[in-house]
């Protein structure tokens, strides 16, 4: 405790300042409420670890730009918050297709188009998973503490380098704009992956980007430093040299292999966090900042003496499916409570059987859903039929 | 497994007088006296006149839910948030800057007698011929009347926090509104609770 450094940061600054210790060397955006103080600490702290910080003309230039900052061999990043990732969804497909590593920052806010700047919501869950066209798969995590955005953003580079794919990190408006005090790691505790440097391959090595190694197995550090391997990139379907090659053949192995990069590590992609699951028969499913209401729920339970558990999926996509069935299977009843309109709760319900009563507790509005709201579904859950 | 809701501060005003500031201040000095804090703040799309309110909750564990619904302290800073005073706890303390405030809604004094005016507006302009202290001032009071963190924190926050060229007036508004007032009320945070079984 003596020597560790304790901070009092907003969940924004923890999200840049994590950025900047997993090695993001590059950032490009454009500010918007409630993302804008990620890129306000982005201006005033890359510089001084040798990085660029730009300010682009739009949402969808800053998207092109962390790429082909990435391609060009730096770890990069960007942050939005709903309008602008709107915007970004085509580069997000890009960026899937030509196997770039990246991290997607979005801070989300009330919805659709501008709606509420300064309000929280998680109305974007789904349209991190389906916001880009085509089949794909893809990786977004989503902490509930300032000290997990930290932790869990360093994180989220390490995936997005070892899969080679862009890794969605999402926030929201309480989140980023909350000030909490945490701990911060030491270096020891940090693990972060490198990007091999080109003096590091050996003499009269040829550099295939997209080769496929075992089926489907991640192919990490695979892209140069800052060097003078060139490759070919595109968007179309392309062979393993990067040169578009439309036969079926090539279509079908490429779209199934960047799916089976992520369904196919599942387990060691996906984390989460649970509290009081072992003789749980209410489980309250909860991510994000509802996660907090949750876990103070579940405390007020315990001590009436329901058996009530938690369950938090950190990397929302791809979903934690094996680790949850095993806990849905032992569970009489499942209560899922978001700040949207069930966009979560629906894709739960296709792993619970049929005789599981389930409760959504929804709220749209922009405030936060209440420990006591989460209390009144899981006693209602618990005492159905009965009245008082 | 012990629940108790965490101590909670609200400091509420419009965009423009320093509310969030003065929380921040606040937080960054009650997270040097070794507590855990969880700063949260409201703005509107309005930078200059809209509703802005900064919360603070402290507790000597960690928080989970990060928003309060009633408050142990409510700092009054304009006319236009005085409906703020109906989230006031049961025996909360209110601070009001009486400069413009003048009548508070009666149905507050059966949830507290502990009401604090302070005319910080116009002392801060006597004082420094600006009203832009009245913050810093109000932030002298409430440390001085609840004693929930000491005046050597709080200046070695606004150190942290404060643009050098207006840090020497702001420590001297600080220090000048601990001396304002005389009332000295126990924040909760310092009583012991009571422990009762139900039916004594």
């Amino acid at each position: 405790m003596d020597n560790k450094k304790i901070v009092f940061w907003q969940g924004n600054e923890a999200a840049a300042y994590g950025a900047i210790k997993a090695g993001c060397r590059f950032y490009a955006g454009y500010p918007i409420t409630p993302s804008s103080e990620i890129a306000e600490t982005m201006a005033r702290e890359l510089p001084k670890h040798g990085g660029v910080f730009i300010q682009m003309e739009d949402e969808i230039a800053s998207a092109a730009a962390i790429i082909g900052a990435s391609l060009a061999g730096v770890k990069s990043m960007t942050a939005t918050s709903g309008p602008g990732f709107s915007l970004m969804q085509e580069a997000l497909g890009y960026a899937i297709m030509t196997e770039t590593p990246c991290v997607f920052v979005n801070v989300m806010r009330g919805g659709p188009s501008t709606g509420l700047p300064t309000k929280p919501s998680q109305g974007d869950i789904m349209q991190a998973r389906w916001g880009t066209h085509g089949d794909h798969a893809i990786i977004a995590l989503y902490p509930s503490t300032v000290e997990e955005v930290y932790k869990y953003i360093i994180h989220a580079f390490n995936l997005s380098e070892i899969y080679r794919t862009p890794v969605i990190f999402l926030m929201d408006e309480t989140l980023g704009h909350m000030r909490e005090t945490f701990e911060l790691p030491s270096d020891k505790e940090i693990e972060i992956i490198k990007r091999i440097s080109e003096k590091d391959l050996e003499e009269e090595e040829i550099f295939v980007p997209y080769a496929e190694s075992e089926y489907a197995e991640p192919t990490p550090n695979a892209l140069i430093e800052m060097g003078k391997t060139r490759f070919h990139v595109s968007g179309l379907v392309h062979d393993e040299s990067g040169f578009p090659n439309a036969t079926y053949e090539t279509a079908e192995k490429l779209i199934k292999r960047l799916t089976n990069k992520v369904k196919l590590h599942i387990d060691e992609i996906t984390l989460y966090d649970e509290y009081l699951t072992e003789d749980a028969e209410v489980l309250v499913i909860a991510y994000g900042v509802v996660a907090r209401s949750a876990k103070e729920a579940v405390k007020i339970a315990r001590q009436d003496r329901m058996r009530v558990g938690l369950f938090k999926p950190i990397t929302i996509w791809p979903i934690p499916v094996h680790e949850l069935k095993k806990r849905l299977s032992k569970v009489e009843a499942v209560v899922i409570p978001e700040m949207n309109l069930g966009q979560y709760g629906r894709e739960i319900l296709k792993l619970i059987k049929p005789s599981t009563k389930v409760k959504f507790i929804n709220k749209v509005g922009g405030e936060l859903i209440t420990p006591e709201e989460i209390l009144d579904g899981i006693n209602e859950v618990l005492t159905e039929g009965f009245d008082f | 497994m012990n629940i108790s809701r965490p101590f909670s501060i609200r400091i509420a005003g419009i965009g423009g007088q320093g509310n969030i500031i003065t929380g921040l201040v606040l937080a960054k000095a009650l997270v040097d006296s070794g507590k855990y804090v969880i700063q949260t703040q409201n703005y509107t799309a309005q930078v200059r006149g809209g509703p802005s309110y900064c919360d603070l909750l402290v507790s000597e564990s960690p928080i989970d839910f990060p928003k309060a619904t009633i408050f142990d302290i409510l700092m009054i800073l304009h006319p236009s948030m005085i409906q703020q005073c109906k989230y006031v706890k049961n025996n909360g303390i209110i601070i009001i800057d009486d400069t413009y405030i003048k009548d508070l809604p009666y149905n507050i004094f059966r949830m507290t007698k502990r009401v604090i005016h302070i005319p910080a507006s116009k002392i801060s302009y006597e004082k420094f011929n600006s009203e832009i202290y009245a913050n810093m001032i109000m932030l002298g009071v409430m440390i001085k009347a609840t004693s929930l963190v000491s005046l050597e924190n709080v200046i070695k926050s606004l150190e942290e926090n404060v643009n050098p060229r207006h840090l020497k007036n702001n420590i001297e508004a600080v220090k000048y509104g601990t001396t304002l007032t005389k009332k000295v009320y126990k924040p909760r945070i310092e009583r012991k609770p009571k422990r009762t079984i139900g039916f004594e």
